[in-house]
Parts: structure tokens; C-alpha cells; sequence
């Protein structure tokens, strides 16, 4: 456990300590003050928009973040050779891989930390009030879609080179609507074996979509917050998924000759 | 030779750099996107492509800022649930009236304000809509009977995957009357729309109506200054000088309203096909608007200037749009009324 | 005299040449085909979709073309900036640069020959996407010709100018912040100008703002993607010939700072 805390730690302190994550989050905050500076027609109140581009500016660049930073997790530390003497050590590989996956995870809790703290001083500014229970469901499913994204990047970071890695993960993050929409709509439009197809594949691949409690959070005076069950059900969800990720990079870690 | 080669670099160096100082002076003359209309900005177009099957597939993801604010409209006048018919936007940016094409029920939003703040633009070119919403002026309920993007649980085949996509978004039985909420709070999406592209003159049309909403003094003059960018960067627009011709009714400002109507109406016939037929280029709406700013021109001119001058006008603009009921009552009226 | 010139020439083109060669085989051995693969492979997926539901109308027709070539500048773009971005700094970091340099090559032209290969892989990649997304729904609405024309040759500029930005900035900033740099720029950078330009007519030095603005290079005025597919005419001699003469001044006042920077750098 201990170890698996130092790992993590190090993933952490290497990720605030590179510049990248600052310069996501520091055009990210550029952004959102330069949004929450414009005076719409002397307006007050107006908080779905400022609500909508805050959670879209957050999650976007956390989401990017995570995916950059998972991505080059395990590549680095074959081509740097750092690897060899962590595994001299009596570390195991899923030790190993949870140290790492806590990291970026912790990362990603600071950048949305950051984010949460000029969105609450924007609001603040602006005028309105945060729909607190909304904002904390969509904040966990954020973390669980995180959680996913994490996997998967280790996982395509171990079968394909870094480039190939970071787009993919981006592709996929950025079309987890579309991929959700167009299996019910494609649906009506294929035989038995394509309606077959789309079942086999609305299960086996991870709907991002899920996990993007914006749309509630933005229209909050009109939906009530998830209930317990739903959330549990989405917290399995996302394991399922992440584990079944986790265990195939674990297999091809192993496979890689150490 | 070595000093001669550094010399030339030199004074190619210093030929780069004050080209490059000087560039400006091009570059704020470049403007290739500075177009009358286009296909992009066309309501009927848009409507027909966004309602089609890619489209929908592809959710928020568009190029143009006025596709995205088509759909934008339609979520947020839903309180978020996606539906798959669109709203007649052509109908909200001329004359504020949600039109739902599902089932042709309509909902004019003006009939939302007391009856002393309705304007008499309205009152003109906007008649027997039904409608069917509660009291509140700012959520009413409607009836929508079209589908939602996301499927019912009889018609999804998702399972659990279904269930969870119907709890986590904004979903509602489509069969079931629905929540139709005000879009005030659109008009931020309006200013950037417009600020992205100063040409969209339906920007500035369904962004100044909302403000007229609020029935506010600074919001009002909001709206004027609103459309006055827009006059600033679409000067042969005659539905801006019409929208800011009521705007300015509402304040109370008569003869610049008046003005404004003229400047609308006389814009408008430059514009008008001679049989008003309406065609691709002139919509339904287009004549609507036409004919409203030459009915409101002769009607405040006849209440707030010169009788004589207003069945001057009447009787001009008729020559020219050929006939117009309320128009000939009009001027009926006033020659009753000068003998 | 002249038969020297001309083996300098022909040196100069050998070294290009060689240059050229080697960033196409990184590309290759580096497996950033993936990239284009996996970015071909999305057209692909689209094209199958669009079959299955089919294009309605030619409104939907063209709409898709917009959305098809939008993209391929997109993703034009989105594979020069990895490439780009990463040229000169591997080739420092693996010390592949040293045996180029010790070749009778100048350090301009190392810098040259970087952006000649990495325009032309990024123009290269472009004609595939622009292959897919007209696969993906050919025009049906009849759009103007010419502005097609003008349209691709300014893509190219845009990806030659993005180039060597990308070149440049590599020699200031790390990989990633140059990245987001030039991300935020081409993909955000002509909203962004077009909000501030309008704020600015209404602030005090509104003219002085806008002069200033312009110095920074604006992708958005080589997009005309929109403007082609929504039925507008070519545009008029003296405004492409503006835009063509802006683009050059930009990449050449950016490749010039990189041979300034990279010259005066220590190796």
C-alpha cells in the first residue's frame, strides 16, 4: 500500500511540477475569466451559460490532461529505462500500475480542484448560486470518467506509439456523444446481424456519455440531483470497465520483456 | 564575399521586418468572410440539415456558430431534453414565436407580457396562434408529441445502458406534456453568435426581442444598442430598423420610432420582389416583416406626425405592393377622417 | 564561376533532399501513420454511417461537405502540430541532428528543409482527408469552382505558415506548451480576434488594438471552407491576392526568427 502511495505521489508531483498541466489549466482559467468578465447587457443571473462554459471548459481540460498524462506514464519509463530498477525492487506490476493510476487521478482531482475554485469565486462574482448537489454528482462522475480514460490510456500507450495514443484517447473523449446517439439511431437503419452488431458494441465499449452530468447541472432549477442507486450503478460501471483495462495492461506488462 | 552576403541579409532582414510592420495595413482589410447571407445563415437550409439523420447523429458538433445556436435555442428552451424536431427559428427571430413544426402548435411569447407592454408591431403581424401555457410567465407547459433523441424504454434496445442515458441527461416521455422554459437565458449565446459573426442579422434580431422581455429601461436600451452594432455592420437590413423601431416604441420615443419604421419600410421595398412572391430568397417572413414596417411606418406617422403625409405614404406604398387590407383601411380611415 | 554555382545548387538541393528523407522516414519508423490511419479511419466509420442512413437531401449533402472539409483542415492541422512540434527537439534530444551538421549544411538550411517536409507531409495528409470527406458526401449544390481553388491553395498556405510557427515556437517552448499554443490558435484563435477586433471598436485605442492584433497570424482568414459550401462567389483578385501575401510575410517573417533563434543557439 505504502508503495503504491509513494508511486502515485511521484506521478502527482511530476505532473504539477511539468508545464503542461499548467499551461492547460492557465488557458483554461484565461478563458473562463475573460467569460465570466463579459457583461451581457447589464444582465444579472444569467448562470446556465456561465455554468455550461465553466463545466465544458473543466471537464475538457482535465479530460485532456488525463489523457496526456496516462498516456505518457509507461512509454517514459521504458524509454528512460527507470522501470528496470523499480522492478528490481520486490514491487509488484499491479502495485506498479495502481501507483501509477492513483497519480493521474490525484491529478486530475487537483485540476478540477483548481477549476472548482474559479468557478465558486466566478459565481460568486457574477451573481448566482451553485446548484451544490448537481455540482458534486457531476464532479464524482467526472472523476469516474477520469477513472476510465486513465485505463484506457495506459492501455493504448502499451499497443500504440504516444502520438497515436493521445489522439485516440482524445478522439474517443471528444465523440462519446456521438458514439452513444448514433448506435440508438443506426439501430432502425440495420438487418439482424447489424442490430446484433450495435448490442455487442453499446456493452463492450464504455459510454463516456454516462458519465456527463452537465446537462442536469445546467438546467438544475429543473431536475432533482441522481438518486443513490443511479450513482452506484454508474461507480460500477465505471469499474468494470476500468478494471477490465487494468487487467490487460497487467497481462501485456507482463508479456514485456523486463 | 562574406561581408557582402551579411549586407544582403541585412537588407533583406530590414525589407522582411518593415513589410512585416506595414502588414496591418492589408490584413485589417481582409475580410473573406464578410458576406451578405449564404447557405449557412439561411433559416429554411438550416432547418432542413439540422433536422436531418447526420445531424442528429452528430449532437452539438458543427462548424458554424449559427448551427450551434440552433441547437442551443431548442435545448434550452427545454429545459435541456433533446428533441428531434426543430422549432421554426425563422418564426422566433422575426416576431418571437416558438412554432414547434411537430404539430404546428405555437406559442406566441409576447403574449406572455401584460397587455400594456405589447407593442403594436406585434399586435400588427401577429394573429391567431394557439397556445396553451400556464400563467407563469417564465415556464409553461406544452405538448409536444414528437420524439425525443434519446429513445423511450419501449423503443430502446440498450437495457440498463438506456436506462442510465434516460436518467443522466435531461430526459422526459415525449408523450407527456413538457416544461417550455423562457430563453433569456440564451442571450449570451446571442452576443457571442454575434460577436463570432456580426453578419447574422437573426443574432441580433432574437437577441434584442429576449431583452425587450425583460421590460426593463436599461435592457431595453441594451437592445438598442445591440442593434445598432448590428445596423453598423448589415446597413441595408430593414428587420433590424424594424426590431429597433419597436424597441423604441416601447420607450416611448415616437418620432425617432417613427423614423425608424420609415427607414425599415423603404429598405424593405428596395428589397421586396414587385409581386412579393415568396420564393427561397423571400420567405414568408420576409414578406411578413415587409409589410409590417410599411403598415407601422403609415400608422405612426398618421398617430405621431402628419396625417396629410401618412396618406401620402400609404397611398405610395400601396401603389407599390399592389394591394394590403389593413393598409387600404387605413388610409379609408384617414380620408373619413380628413373630411 | 557559374559551374560552382551550380554545384552549390545542387548541393543545396541534395542536402534538402536528404533532410526531406529523413523526416519522411521518421514519420515512418515512428509509426505516425497511426495517426493518419487513425484519423482516415474516422472518415471511414462516417462514410459507413452516412451509407447506412443515407443523405436526405442536398442541403444534408452539403452540409456534410462542410463538416468533411472542416475537419480535414482540422485534422491537417492537428498532424503538423505533433510533427512540427516535435522536429528539431528530438533531433537535439537523439543527437541525429550532429551527423546533419557536420555535413557541409548551414543551419538556415537545416531549418528550411525541416519545413519544406513537414508542409509537404502536412499537404500530402490533407489531400487524403479532403479525398475522404468528398467520399464522404460529393457536392450536390453546384459551388463556385474557383473559390474551391482559392480555398485548397490558401489551406496550403495555412499549413505552410502553421509549419513554421510550429518550427519556431518548438526552439522557445516545450513540446506540450507549444502544442497548446498553437492548438488554442488555429482552432480558436479567429473567434477569439473577430470578439476582440468588435470590443475594441468601442474601447479608446480601438484602432491601435486592432493594428496590434493583426501582427498575430489569424488560421481563420485561410479557412474558406464556409464560405465555399455556402454558395458564395470566388473572391475578388485583390483580396486573395491580399490573403496570399499575407500568409507569405507571415511564414517568412517566422521562418526567419527560427534560423535567428536556432543560429544563435548553442549546440
Amino acid at each position: 500500500m505504502r508503495s503504491i502511495w509513494l508511486i502515485s505521489r511521484t506521478v502527482l508531483l511530476e505532473a504539477i511540477r511539468r508545464k503542461e498541466i499548467y499551461a492547460i489549466t492557465l488557458v483554461s482559467l484565461l478563458l473562463l475569466t475573460v467569460i465570466f468578465s463579459i457583461d451581457f447587457f447589464q444582465i444579472e443571473g444569467l448562470m446556465k451559460f456561465y455554468r455550461e462554459v465553466a463545466l465544458k471548459i473543466m471537464s475538457m481540460a482535465t479530460a485532456l490532461t488525463v489523457i496526456v498524462l496516462s498516456s505518457r506514464q509507461l512509454p517514459r519509463e521504458f524509454e528512460n529505462k527507470t522501470i528496470y530498477p523499480l522492478m528490481a525492487k520486490p514491487l509488484r506490476r499491479t502495485s506498479f500500475l495502481s501507483g501509477k493510476l492513483l497519480g493521474v487521478i490525484l491529478a486530475a482531482l487537483f485540476c478540477f480542484s483548481l477549476f472548482m475554485f474559479v468557478y465558486i469565486i466566478g459565481t460568486l462574482y457574477v451573481g448566482g448560486g451553485i446548484p451544490w448537489s448537481h455540482f458534486l454528482q457531476y464532479i464524482y462522475l467526472q472523476l469516474l470518467q477520469m477513472m476510465i480514460l486513465t485505463t484506457l490510456g495506459f492501455l493504448l500507450s502499451l499497443v500504440m506509439n504516444l502520438d497515436a495514443a493521445i489522439t485516440l484517447g482524445i478522439i474517443f473523449y471528444i465523440t462519446a456523444n456521438i458514439l452513444i446517439t448514433s448506435f440508438t439511431y443506426l439501430y432502425d437503419f440495420v438487418g439482424i446481424f447489424g442490430k446484433t452488431m450495435l448490442t455487442v458494441l453499446t456493452f463492450i465499449i464504455p459510454q463516456l456519455a454516462l458519465f456527463d452530468f452537465s446537462g442536469k447541472t445546467v438546467h438544475s432549477e429543473v431536475w432533482p440531483p441522481l438518486d443513490l442507486n443511479t450513482l452506484a450503478i454508474l461507480t460500477a460501471y465505471a469499474f468494470v470497465f476500468s478494471g477490465f483495462y487494468y487487467l490487460l495492461c497487467i497481462v501485456i506488462f507482463r508479456r514485456r520483456a523486463i | 564575399m562574406k561581408i557582402m552576403d551579411s549586407k544582403r541579409e541585412g537588407a533583406f532582414a530590414l525589407f522582411l521586418f518593415l513589410l512585416f510592420l506595414a502588414s496591418p495595413a492589408v490584413t485589417m482589410r481582409l475580410n473573406p468572410k464578410n458576406y451578405e447571407g449564404g447557405r449557412s445563415r439561411d433559416e429554411r437550409t438550416r432547418h432542413i440539415r439540422n433536422k436531418s439523420a447526420a445531424a442528429l447523429i452528430l449532437g452539438e458538433i458543427r462548424s458554424s456558430m449559427s448551427d450551434i445556436m440552433f441547437i442551443k435555442t431548442e435545448l434550452y428552451l427545454h429545459s435541456g431534453v433533446a428533441y428531434k424536431l426543430n422549432l421554426d427559428y425563422d418564426a422566433l427571430s422575426s416576431k418571437g414565436t416558438v412554432v414547434e413544426k411537430g404539430d404546428q402548435q405555437d406559442v406566441n411569447l409576447e403574449q406572455l407580457l401584460p397587455e400594456d407592454q405589447r407593442n403594436h408591431a406585434e399586435h400588427e403581424h401577429d394573429h391567431d396562434h394557439a397556445h396553451h401555457h400556464a400563467d407563469d410567465d417564465k415556464i409553461h407547459f406544452h405538448c409536444e408529441g414528437a420524439d425525443t433523441v434519446i429513445p423511450t424504454r419501449k423503443k430502446d434496445f440498450r437495457g440498463i445502458i438506456g436506462e442510465l442515458h434516460r436518467r443522466v441527461k435531461p430526459w422526459q416521455d415525449p408523450s407527456k406534456p413538457h416544461l417550455h422554459t423562457s430563453g433569456e437565458e440564451l442571450l449570451p449565446w446571442y452576443r457571442l453568435m454575434t460577436l463570432s459573426d456580426p453578419h447574422n442579422i437573426r443574432g441580433y434580431m432574437i437577441g434584442a426581442w429576449w431583452l425587450k422581455h425583460f421590460k426593463k429601461e436599461a435592457q431595453l436600451q441594451e437592445a438598442i444598442k445591440f442593434l445598432d452594432e448590428g445596423i453598423r455592420y448589415n446597413p441595408d437590413s430593414y428587420q433590424l430598423y424594424l426590431m429597433k423601431g419597436n424597441i423604441t416604441l416601447s420607450l416611448d420615443n415616437h418620432r425617432e420610432a417613427k423614423a425608424l419604421y420609415r427607414k425599415s419600410a423603404d429598405l424593405a421595398i428596395r428589397k421586396r420582389p414587385p409581386d412579393g412572391k415568396i420564393s427561397r430568397d423571400w420567405t414568408h417572413y420576409n414578406e411578413e416583416d415587409a409589410l409590417a414596417a410599411i403598415r407601422l411606418a403609415v400608422f405612426t406617422e398618421k398617430e405621431y406626425g402628419d396625417v396629410k403625409t401618412a396618406l401620402d405614404i400609404a397611398r405610395r406604398y400601396l401603389e407599390i405592393i399592389n394591394s394590403d387590407l389593413i393598409l387600404e383601411r387605413q388610409i379609408q380611415q384617414m380620408i373619413s377622417q380628413d373630411q | 564561376m557559374n559551374a560552382q554555382a551550380g554545384s552549390n545548387d545542387l548541393r543545396w538541393v541534395r542536402l534538402h533532399f536528404i533532410i526531406g528523407k529523413g523526416v519522411f522516414l521518421e514519420i515512418l519508423r515512428r509509426k505516425d501513420l497511426y495517426v493518419l490511419i487513425i484519423l482516415s479511419l474516422l472518415y471511414v466509420l462516417g462514410i459507413l454511417v452516412i451509407h447506412l442512413v443515407g443523405i436526405e437531401n442536398p442541403e444534408t449533402a452539403n452540409f456534410l461537405q462542410n463538416l468533411g472539409m472542416s475537419l480535414a483542415w482540422f485534422f491537417a492541422h492537428i498532424l503538423m502540430l505533433l510533427n512540427s512540434s516535435r522536429q528539431i527537439p528530438d533531433d537535439l534530444e537523439n543527437h541525429t541532428i550532429y551527423p546533419l551538421l557536420a555535413k557541409p549544411l548551414k543551419r538556415s538550411h537545416y531549418i528550411l528543409g525541416k519545413w519544406e517536409a513537414v508542409s509537404l507531409s502536412g499537404v500530402l495528409s490533407l489531400f487524403i482527408f479532403l479525398f475522404f470527406g468528398w467520399l464522404l458526401a460529393p457536392g450536390q449544390m453546384g459551388n463556385s469552382s474557383l473559390l474551391l481553388v482559392q480555398t485548397l491553395i490558401l489551406y496550403i498556405l495555412s499549413l505552410a505558415l502553421f509549419s513554421a510557427l510550429g518550427l519556431f515556437l518548438s526552439l522557445l517552448l516545450p513540446r506540450s506548451v507549444n502544442a497548446i499554443v498553437l492548438g488554442l490558435l488555429v482552432f480558436l484563435g479567429g473567434n477569439i480576434f473577430d470578439i476582440v477586433k468588435i470590443r475594441a471598436q468601442n474601447a479608446r485605442c480601438g484602432a491601435l488594438w486592432n493594428w496590434i492584433i493583426c501582427y498575430i497570424p489569424d488560421f481563420s482568414l485561410f479557412n474558406l471552407t464556409t464560405r465555399y459550401t455556402d454558395g458564395i462567389g470566388p473572391l475578388s483578385s485583390m483580396q486573395f491576392a491580399g490573403l496570399l501575401s499575407y500568409g507569405f510575410i507571415m511564414t517568412a517573417v517566422v521562418l526567419y526568427l527560427a534560423v535567428k533563434v536556432f543560429e544563435r543557439r548553442r549546440l
